[in-house]
């Protein structure tokens, strides 16, 4: 069963290598192309045959697999090498998602006032009033009525009335934000308290 | 029409099976309020790794059930090993979202499998309702993962940073669909339960009860308060107590027509011994939180502080080990491996089909 999946996936991909080697597909297209039936036979014999009790942690690390090597190449970590050798289309590598991608902006249009996403803003509104004119000028600044610190507190105070017990950024933060904006001595020092209440296994020094 | 059947008894089946989530939300609730995030770390000392202990006791304490499963035994704990310390070291990412999307897997069918015991113990059903069944455990779980905030958040997130970006319609669009797609099944499902009802079969009520409950308890916790401690108590509490209900009374019948105090599960599960069985999982969760570095004092909720492996020992010389020397990450593997064997375990010792197991299901 799986010996005949193999020889008709190949046949049907064999027209699109002959057609696509010449028209100069990348090694990797060529690549994928071949190893369809390979994967598509390989399940089915895994699926059919001696190794039946193990198709759980088959289809587990085909996931991992397939996952994987997408987060290997998006995220820029396929080394030169290979990267040359599959041609494989560049990558800027790790995302910034406060100013390539807005993703605040999208989560905040989903879950107003939610305390992670009001982290979220007050990192981008941090990043926003930093004076850099990469950022600040930037348009996604330009939703925000203020980009002052106090903005970047008042996001961060809303979200800990949310008491968001599991979240040590924000907590973690706002003792950063409060010692950078002037917070008087009491302040600091009862949230820092809050957060060591809170996280007694955290490894951070204390902000 | 209708015909009852109980897991373990009238008491036992109110106590463990309907009222627990109820118990577990109310104890999520309050640690929310009054307690810090430890008190998650503190269930997981307390029940997820003692649930992990059952899953193992219940595969390699009774002979025969060993020799019947064979070398996924050990092979599935290899390789899970394996892939884990390999997938954090080339796609965390990729790794974690795995877990994480394994583990809900591994609640879904675990409440599916006490459903169909349901079934079973109550002889109700048709032979199609296990798959009706399955579906509807699938959509619901699904729905409540597409659409609460507390699932949604990070996944959008993770999507973006795997620079897949999806816009707010998309999401949107998704949620509609899946509660379309939900809400229609449903009523499928209602034709099913109608059409078991009109070719003679009988209904076990006290199957949809415990559905009921347990989906009580996950959309609540995802909806009603989007707080992770919340979730996490309660599904913990909820998940690992009547895991380790059903492994212990499932290892007293299965064991008990072999005389009992033969086999390691055996003892653990003779009348009388449950201080033994209870105190076996606390000691290898003991001895996990010891192995891997994580700190004791999660079993005193954090009250108290212990020296753990990652401390330094200056009247020793000992310096603090370091996520540079690689003891983090294995150990980070091998916490994944426990969990993941457990779920790979549990995808193949509880099926209510296999006849090999009724034994310790009747």
């Amino acid at each position: 069963m799986s010996v005949r999946i193999l020889v008709r996936g190949i046949l049907l991909v064999l027209p699109l290598l002959l057609w696509g080697y010449p028209a100069g597909w990348s090694a990797w297209q060529l690549l994928l192309c071949l190893s369809l039936p390979l994967v598509a036979a390989a399940t089915v014999w895994v699926w059919t045959g001696r190794l039946r009790r193990f198709r759980m942690l088959y289809g587990v690390f085909l996931a991992l697999l397939i996952t994987g090597g997408w987060e290997c190449w998006s995220a820029g970590r396929v080394s030169r090498g290979w990267s040359e050798m599959l041609q494989l289309p560049t990558v800027p590598g790790e995302p910034n998602l406060f100013f390539e991608y807005d993703l605040p902006g999208v989560e905040a249009r989903l879950f107003p006032g939610l305390a992670e996403v009001l982290l979220l803003q007050a990192v981008q509104l941090n990043y926003c009033g930093s004076g850099v004119p990469a950022f600040s000028g930037h348009p996604v600044c330009l939703q925000y009525p203020a980009v002052d610190a106090r903005a970047v507190r008042v996001a961060l105070e809303r979200a800990l009335r949310q008491q968001p017990k599991t979240n040590e950024d924000i907590y973690y933060s706002y003792v950063e934000v409060l010692r950078g904006t002037g917070g008087s001595v009491a302040e600091v020092e009862a949230a820092r308290a809050e957060w060591r209440r809170l996280f007694p296994f955290s490894d951070r020094p204390a902000p | 029409m209708f015909r009852r059947g109980y897991i373990l008894s009238v008491g036992g089946d109110l106590l463990w099976f309907v009222l627990l989530p109820f118990i577990g939300v109310g104890v999520a609730l309050l640690c929310q309020r009054y307690l810090s995030a430890v008190a998650l770390a503190a269930v997981g000392v307390w029940v997820t790794l003692p649930h992990q202990f059952a899953s193992w006791l219940r595969t390699w304490g009774i002979a025969d059930e060993r020799r019947m499963w064979g070398d996924r035994l050990y092979w599935g704990p290899l390789l899970i090993f394996a892939g884990s310390l390999a997938g954090y070291g080339l796609a965390p990412i990729s790794t974690a979202f795995l877990v994480i999307l394994w583990d809900h897997q591994h609640s879904i069918m675990q409440q599916h499998g006490f459903a169909r015991i349901y079934d079973f113990r109550g002889r109700t059903g048709l032979p199609s309702t296990g798959w009706f069944d399955l579906v509807l455990g699938w959509l619901l779980f699904s729905h409540m993962l597409l659409t609460s905030p507390m699932f949604v958040f990070p996944l959008v997130r993770e999507l973006y940073r795997l620079r897949l970006p999806v816009s707010a319609a998309q999401v949107q669009w998704v949620t509609a669909i899946s509660f379309w797609l939900l809400a229609g099944y449903l009523v499928v499902y209602a034709g099913h339960v109608i059409w078991t009802v009109r070719s003679g079969g009988a209904v076990n009520p006290l199957k949809y009860v415990f559905i009921g409950a347990s989906y009580f308890l996950w959309y609540f916790c995802a909806w009603h308060t989007a707080s992770v401690l919340v979730w996490g108590i309660a599904h913990r509490i909820m998940h690992g107590v009547q895991y380790m209900v059903m492994v212990y009374w499932y290892l007293r019948r299965q064991t008990g027509a072999e005389g009992g105090g033969r086999s390691v599960a055996g003892l653990l599960s003779g009348r009388g011994w449950l201080w033994a069985f209870l105190l076996s999982g606390v000691l290898y969760s003991l001895l996990v939180q010891a192995l891997t570095g994580g700190q004791l004092g999660a079993f005193l909720f954090g009250w108290a502080r212990f020296p753990t492996l990652y401390d330094s020992i200056p009247a020793l010389g000992l310096s603090a080990m370091t996520v540079e020397e690689g003891y983090a990450f294995v150990t980070l593997a091998l916490l994944n491996t426990l969990g993941m064997t457990h779920y790979y375990f549990d995808s193949f010792i509880w099926k209510v089909r296999d006849r090999r197991i009724h034994g310790g299901l009747s």
